[in-house]
């Protein structure tokens, strides 16, 4: 039986008469890097903490390739599951040699001191660690970057096969974040199993093979970064607006978040954006930090404003590259447009393939439109595009993209509708 | 490549320091054992009357099986020596030996620089045994041992065990609550001990036992508290690599394989059984139990697998030094050992903490 894993079924774990997390099933293969994310207090460090142990559940199980964690001594535990703590005390009096030994405590027990081959490991883990120009330092003496790679040359010498981190990156700068980050997916590489809680969502998303999403102490979402970090799983969670730029391919998340909450008494506003070739990224940026619920309308694939509806999760109504827009995109268009609260056209240069996008915003209940530059300098159809724009421009508010948010106030205003009919 | 290149030089490196770290600190265990044999053999001459220091060694060396250097060497000379000093520096070296060890075991498990051997209240319990003893109209010998040892050393343990079931939560033993169950403990102890005091017509007598004193010490006392103090220090440097893991967070070290629990009752069981004996011999001799850990930590670090037994044998060497001191110093007439240890030891501890200061800034 191949049984590589630690495991938790079903498991509630309380301080006391508070109940911190429950009904947590989650499983750690060899091989393996799973980040737990989730807001301060959601129970990230909580699991760490009984998965190495520390905590007994008060429901369920937590098994150690299908032992019963509770029935393996501290030693046995030791040998395979190392820890990394969040903020641990390190007497100043130890140096970084003696620090990283102590790993070797489980291997070795009361009677054995240590060997030449517990120093042989010990220096490898050092080294993988970058910490052997420290050894002879005391760690009283170190940066709080340095302790952190201590701490991980420490859980090297222990050679586990299973390793919890909490928050390994945390007090670290940018460039020794991506260095810890980038060790730790290599130990996983090489065959251990790694469970991390991470703070920053986009370093999880991008080192970690799987997330785990908590909210409240349970599982809110759970699978690969792609899966997990979402506009509106992180608004649901974090409560704040996110933007997520990324690269399904590479598996790269960049997640930008802000803390502006949606305004508007009466539910959620949604615009409609007529956009294209970037024209409506500023401006869907920042509609969506001020609340709105935003789609856009047609877009060709690979257009810079579909990399960001996407990364904002707004829906999108998208066309091959170069293909003009099909009667079933125009269609989804018009009810789009029809359906928002606002419909917004850009500052868009028009041509053949897009003219349509006009005709959609002419059934839209309110209109407003940016036009940064005027629309003849990006009429690109010999006429058409003035016409109709100037069509709609009776009946539509102009603005400008600085004064955006002014703007779309006044126009979402409840009299206006009567007004603008 | 250079790193594969410097890598051997900076293994071997690694190994010769640790071999040198290690090499340092048994040569001090060895040229402390002989500062003890020597400090023993100078304190036996010293003394109301005059002995010879080579008379002493002639004693001493006779105890040798097949060796016979005594001969010449009158009886009362003998018995001065073998009879009177040499039970009394023994002891003296045995309890000062206990405190040092218990302390720097109380120090490393509450990782607290001002834990004593009597933080849990061992003292102040065997205090208010002795007092009780010496307040009884009668007397009772046991195993060659008086009535104050035997008292002194059940109180103690009475106390200590009072200050563990008070501290206790659940199946943990909190160190802050140790301590500050110990505290009061003490307190309370110390307020019946003075209470008893107020009303007793012995009060020279008592006053010199609580301050500490090796004044009645006899072989029987040197028989029994030397195996059981061997006992507890093999126990005690048995865990001194769980303690010095322990020195981290109580999570840090469980992390690591340390079943603290375990090793905390087990090292404050020890320790305080090592303390209720030693105290329960001499009265409470206090600053041995706290300042050779100290002095011992300033000069070799703070690892507790040399940490404990040089402190074991510092506090001997010093006790004994003490000891010696106060029974010449106003002689014929003797001050309390815990006097001397007061006044020699505090100054000296200052002058340390001076130093490495110095050293530090």
């Amino acid at each position: 039986m191949t049984s590589d894993y630690l495991q938790m079924k079903g498991v509630d774990l309380r301080y006391g008469a508070r109940t911190i997390v429950s009904d947590i099933n989650l499983k750690i293969d060899t091989g393996q890097v799973i980040g737990i994310i989730g807001p301060n207090g959601s129970g990230k460090s909580t699991i760490l903490k009984a998965l190495c142990g520390l905590l007994v559940p008060s429901a369920g199980q937590i098994n150690l390739d299908g032992v019963e964690l509770g029935r393996l001594s501290r030693e046995a535990i030791a040998r395979q599951i190392g820890v990394v703590p969040q903020a641990p005390l390190l007497p100043d009096g130890f140096t970084v040699l003696e620090t990283v030994l102590m790993g070797r405590y489980p291997h070795l027990g009361l009677l054995r001191s240590e060997s030449k081959k517990d120093l042989d490991i010990a220096c490898r883990a050092m080294e993988r660690a970058n910490v052997q120009s420290l050894a002879y330092r005391h760690v009283g003496q170190i940066s709080g970057g340095e302790k952190q790679r201590v701490l991980i040359a420490r859980v090297l010498a222990q050679e586990p096969r299973f390793l919890l981190l909490d928050e390994p990156t945390t007090h670290l700068d940018i460039q020794h974040q991506l260095e810890v980050m980038e060790l730790i997916r290599s130990l996983a590489d090489s065959g251990l199993g790694v469970i991390e809680a991470v703070h920053d969502v986009s370093l999880a998303g991008r080192f970690c093979d799987r997330l785990i999403l908590l909210k409240d102490g349970h599982i809110f979402k759970e699978g690969t970064p792609q899966v997990v970090v979402t506009p509106d799983n992180i608004e649901q969670v974090f409560g704040v607006m996110a933007m997520v730029y990324g690269d399904l391919g590479s598996g790269l998340l960049v997640v930008n978040t802000s803390l502006a909450r949606p305004q508007s008494s009466d539910g959620q506003k949604h615009i409609h954006v007529i956009g294209g070739g970037g024209s409506a990224v500023e401006i869907m940026q920042r509609l969506y930090i001020e609340g709105y619920r935003l789609t856009i309308g047609v877009l060709n694939q690979g257009d810079t404003d579909l990399s960001t509806a996407l990364a904002l999760g707004a829906e999108a109504v998208v066309v091959l590259p170069f293909a003009k827009i099909d009667d079933a995109s125009h269609q989804r268009n018009m009810e789009l447009a029809a359906q928002a609260d606002c419909c917004l056209v850009a500052d868009v240069p028009f041509g053949q393939g897009n003219l349509l996008n006009l005709r959609a915003a002419a059934v839209a209940r309110r209109l407003l439109l940016i036009d940064d530059r005027p629309i003849e300098q990006r009429d690109y159809t010999g006429g058409a595009a003035t016409a109709l724009y100037s069509h709609l421009k009776a009946r539509a508010f102009c603005t400008n993209t600085a004064n955006l948010k002014e703007s779309l106030k006044d126009i979402l205003l409840p009299q206006q509708v009567t007004n603008a009919k | 490549m250079a790193a594969e290149v410097s890598e051997p030089t900076y293994y071997s490196q690694l190994v010769r320091s640790r071999v040198l770290y290690r090499r340092k600190r048994l040569y001090s265990i060895v040229v402390l054992l002989l500062l003890l044999a020597i400090v023993i053999g100078i304190a036996s001459s010293l003394g109301t009357a005059n002995v010879p220091l080579s008379t002493v060694w002639r004693l001493l060396l006779s105890w040798l099986p097949g060796v016979h250097t005594d001969h010449g060497i009158s009886d009362t000379l003998s018995t001065i020596v073998l009879d009177i000093r040499l039970p009394r520096i023994l002891l003296a070296g045995l309890v000062g030996a206990a405190l040092a060890s218990a302390g720097a075991t109380y120090q490393g498990l509450f990782r607290n620089p001002l834990a004593d051997p009597y933080v849990i209240g061992v003292a102040q319990g065997a205090g208010l045994g002795a007092v009780i003893a010496f307040l009884l109209p009668f007397s009772v010998h046991a195993a060659g041992l008086s009535l104050v040892p035997l008292l002194a050393f059940g109180f103690g343990l009475v106390s200590a065990g009072i200050v563990y079931g008070l501290a206790r939560v659940g199946k943990t033993l909190p160190r802050t609550a140790v301590i500050l169950a110990g505290v009061a403990m003490g307190q309370l102890l110390a307020a019946i001990t003075s209470f008893l005091l107020v009303n007793s017509d012995n009060l020279h007598g008592i006053l010199i036992w609580l301050l500490g004193s090796f004044s009645t010490s006899n072989w029987d006392e040197v028989h029994v508290l030397f195996p059981y103090l061997c006992a507890g220090l093999v126990v005690i440097y048995l865990y001194s690599r769980p303690l010095n893991l322990m020195q981290l967070d109580e999570e840090q070290s469980q992390q690591l394989g340390v079943n603290v629990e375990r090793v905390k009752l087990i090292l404050l069981l020890t320790a305080t059984l090592i303390t209720a004996a030693a105290v329960s011999f001499a009265g409470s001799i206090g600053f041995v139990g706290l300042i050779i850990p100290h002095a011992v930590r300033l000069v070799w670090g703070g690892d507790h697998r040399f940490l404990l037994p040089l402190s074991t044998l510092a506090g001997a060497i010093f006790l004994i030094l003490a000891d010696t001191l106060a029974r010449t110093i106003i002689s014929p007439a003797e001050l309390p050992v815990g006097v001397v240890t007061a006044l020699c030891g505090a100054p000296f501890f200052l002058y340390l903490l001076w130093q490495k200061k110095r050293e530090v800034f």
